[in-house]
């Protein structure tokens, strides 16, 4: 299929700079917290705050932006920008503008809370530590604004399928429906645990909460979260990653079966995050564990594939011999489009590892050993922190780019942003995978006591390793400086081009035609059917058989509010 | 048209290679008792934390029972002494909010969660200090939240009730004051038995001489008592952080919790 750049409408625009600024915006934050949180954890700060800012404040801010704002945002900018330019009928302005207002307002509402202290609860915000209700209401108004978003998708979607009989759905849009199908059947849960439970709880319109259940419905959402961050990046590598590298996609129907897969197997296999809780049989905890292995399975399929079509981009640039071709890749080029390489692909090469670290986490015997420990960290931040994290950033400058038609300011600069960022993180996940073997805790604010020399709790392993792991966070530090330094000089500086939404589009090498990846419904079906198997009893038992509800407590009392004076 | 070969040859390797990681995970469970944390439905909750040794004369070995309270930031007890080689039912939960325990030297991990008894099994084969830590943040004193076991040497024979400690002798008058150290939750960060936790033990208090963190000296009187219940951060106690939460007591409680403090003299069993 070709495609021809598309000249936005001043609101179409004006749309997708809000949902692409305000969130790279907002990443300064959490990229701050980043880096002063392992100099909290390597104990150069020995203080509960630092700047004004509390550590677990600042931990707060760094997941809640970085994991759940910026993806969000992100995802539903690349989808709005998505639809207009692969289905070329428009979207419906009012209903898109709804729907980014609410993601606004709500992410200002929780972003405000957070940093008045009133929610130093983390991006899980387990109760019963509570937060103030402004903050649930917040996450609950940026969840339903890309839910409203996603629908406006629909009717372009259904109108091209009629207006194209027969036709295969283009990959990215095949990509970025099964994201937001994961997202939303993953925030149904979500929902109900925030507006259900924790809601009326913070407001004292009831006194206690089942804590077990709110955990179990957080992780029915969590981990389905994680490929709602994944599946964008995918879109990138299936739709777009083989064409900037100078090929083709290997094979269509690995791609198209890939999302079908996921959309089937991200939702079922949230225990697997809760293999250490009570209250929940082991059997149900080992079926999750089994579906968990199911879902590595497209992941395997995606590697081959990738590492198909980037072979055959080579071998187009007269790449030659077994492993030689990898080096006519564009590595290091700032001509044209091709700075996109370096940044999708170097995210692969970090999935590597966080795929093998999913895996062992995921694996029951193993899992005892680094549950809750900086080992976990260090398995996302080659995952969410890799290919997500470098997918969007660079998806995110390419769109200014192209929709305000201002070439990359700093070509080289940028170039050198992927490469920092995969060399921090090695020296980063290195030192955080060593530390939780040896069983140092995550999001803990280490240089009170465990590095810190003074106190009986003091472990010298920890911090002799942890000097790994601030090197590893100031190169990333570093990395993020060049990309804002670079984001910003783009955004500010003049229009000498054509200003029209494009993106590369990858041509099949193998087209199959195969019907039962090209519609979702059966998959629908199925997906709804394993769901119901794999919690409903896990969900009884939960609710059943927790003895005691929990009353709201707050971070810095031991004592429960209620009998606070 | 049709899947390439290679498609379908990945995607055999690729199944059976997890296959292969699933079997190891089974082989795990059969072969070294490798399993996850389970649903305990024959326990009753508890909020005191408790060690029953339950001795063996056939084979001359302890078995332990030991129930563990997390809270905010404390393990109840604190220090769990035990024999080398015995087997230790671990029963863990919460009285408040959530907090998870990592033991040093085995693959124990669990969470403990309010409402829910979470449960593991484990030994120690070589004496030694063994630390465990909470891993699950739990408010701003989390990173101070942390316990020991401590294993002895099982040369020798032991007889049950070693582990038992004696009760504190109180008397009627300061029991009111103890009661409120007890609803106050005082006592998740002052212990009464001289172990350190977060806070100043309670142990021989008054009439302590105690450094401040301003470097003066002073020795622990009444007023003072009442002051730093009152405005916890003024007067701090040296190398403790600033934690305790300000305090609203009327002042006949808190001459009742002075009363029962000034019971806690050095030499009152």
């Amino acid at each position: 299929m070709n495609f021809v750049p598309l000249s936005l409408s001043k609101s179409d625009r004006n749309l997708l700079l809000v949902q692409i600024v305000f969130p790279v915006s907002l990443l300064i934050l959490g990229i701050y917290h980043g880096f002063i949180q392992v100099l909290y954890r390597a104990g150069i700060i020995q203080s509960q705050s630092f700047l004004g800012l509390d550590y677990y404040q600042g931990l707060t801010l760094h997941g809640v932006i970085n994991a759940i704002v910026f993806t969000t945002f992100f995802a539903v900018g690349f989808g709005n920008a998505l639809i207009l330019y692969y289905l070329r009928s428009g979207l419906c302005r009012t209903t898109a503008w709804v729907g980014n207002i609410m993601m606004l307002v709500g992410t200002l509402l929780a972003a405000a809370i957070i940093l008045a202290g009133k929610a130093n609860i983390l991006y899980t915000f387990y109760p019963p530590l509570k937060g103030h209700p402004l903050f649930y209401i917040g996450a609950v108004l940026l969840v339903i604004g890309s839910w409203v978003s996603f629908f406006n998708w629909i009717p372009p979607y259904l109108k091209w399928r009629r207006e194209n009989p027969g036709k295969k759905t283009p990959m990215a849009i095949l990509g970025i429906f099964a994201s937001f199908i994961v997202w939303f059947i993953a925030t149904l849960p979500l929902a109900f645990e925030v507006l259900v439970l924790l809601l009326p709880w913070s407001l004292g319109w009831t006194d206690e909460v089942n804590v077990t259940l709110a955990r179990t419905l957080f992780w029915f959402f969590g981990h389905p979260l994680v490929y709602f961050w994944l599946l964008p990046a995918y879109t990138m590598y299936y739709a777009m990653l083989p064409k900037i590298a100078g090929g083709k996609l290997y094979s269509d129907f690995a791609g198209r079966l890939a999302f079908m897969l996921f959309i089937l197997l991200s939702c079922p296999i949230g225990l697997h995050h809760q293999y250490s809780d009570p209250g929940i049989q082991s059997s149900w905890k080992w079926f999750h564990g089994i579906l968990t292995f199911c879902v590595a399975l497209p992941s395997f399929i995606t590697a081959f594939t990738l590492a198909a079509s980037m072979e055959i981009g080579a071998r187009s640039r007269g790449g030659k011999g077994l492993f030689a071709w990898w080096a006519k890749l564009p590595h290091w080029n700032s001509k044209g489009d091709q700075w996109l390489f370096p940044y999708l692909f170097l995210g692969l090469i970090l999935f590597l590892f966080g795929g093998i670290t999913g895996i062992i986490n995921a694996s029951a015997a193993m899992n005892g050993l680094i549950h809750n420990t900086s080992w976990v960290p260090a398995h996302f931040h080659t995952t969410l922190g890799g290919p997500v994290f470098l997918a969007f950033i660079a998806m995110s400058l390419w769109m200014v780019v192209k929709i305000l038609g201002k070439p990359v300011r700093y070509p080289r600069l940028n170039l050198s942003v992927p490469y920092l960022w995969i060399l921090g993180v090695v020296f980063f996940s290195t030192g955080m995978s060593v530390t939780g073997l040896m069983g140092e805790p995550r999001r803990t604010n280490m240089g009170m006591t465990f590095t810190n020399p003074e106190s009986p709790l003091f472990h010298e392993g920890w911090k002799f390793i942890s000097h790994f792991v601030v090197i590893g966070g100031t190169i990333m530090f570093l990395s993020m400086i060049a990309y804002f330094i670079v984001f910003f000089g783009t955004l500010f500086s003049s229009k000498t081009e054509d200003d029209r939404l494009d993106f590369p589009n990858a041509e099949p090498f193998h087209d199959e035609n195969i019907s039962w990846v090209q519609n979702f419904k059966p998959w629908l079906v199925a997906t709804a059917l394993v769901l119901a198997v794999a919690y409903t009893i896990p969900l009884l038992e939960v609710y059943k058989g927790t003895k005691k509800g929990a009353p709201a407590y707050s971070p810095d009392n031991p004592i429960p509010l209620r009998d606070q004076k | 048209m049709q899947i390439h070969w290679t498609e379908k040859l990945v995607a055999v390797i690729a199944s059976g290679l997890l296959l292969s990681f699933l079997a190891a995970l089974i082989a795990g469970y059969y072969f070294y008792d490798l399993d996850v944390a389970d649903c305990v439905t024959d326990v009753p909750l508890f909020s005191k934390g408790e060690v029953h040794q339950i001795f063996d004369p056939t084979n001359y070995r302890s078995k332990y029972e030991v129930k563990v309270v997390a809270k905010m930031w404390t393990f109840d007890p604190p220090v769990i002494e035990v024999v080398a080689g015995s087997d230790i039912d671990f029963y863990l939960t919460s009285t408040d909010v959530i907090h998870g325990v990592i033991i040093q030297g085995t693959n124990v991990n669990l969470m403990a969660v309010p409402g829910v008894v979470n449960f593991a099994r484990l030994s120690f084969d070589q004496p030694g200090e063994y630390s465990f830590l909470c891993h699950e943040y739990c408010g701003s004193g989390h990173q101070s939240m942390a316990g020991k076991f401590v294993v002895k040497s099982n040369e020798g024979v032991y007889r049950p009730g070693d582990i038992a400690t004696a009760p504190v002798a109180i008397s009627s008058a300061a029991l009111a004051g103890r009661a409120l150290l007890d609803k106050n939750g005082c006592l998740a960060c002052h212990s009464l038995d001289g172990t350190p936790i977060l806070a100043p033990t309670f142990k021989g208090i008054f009439g302590r001489t105690q450094s401040l963190s301003d470097g003066s000296n002073i020795v622990i009187d009444e007023a003072y008592l009442k002051d730093s219940i009152l405005h916890p951060t003024a007067k701090m106690v040296k190398g403790y952080q600033p934690l305790m939460p300000q305090m609203n007591i009327p002042e006949s409680d808190l001459q009742a919790i002075v009363d029962y403090l000034k019971s806690m003299k050095v030499g009152t069993p």
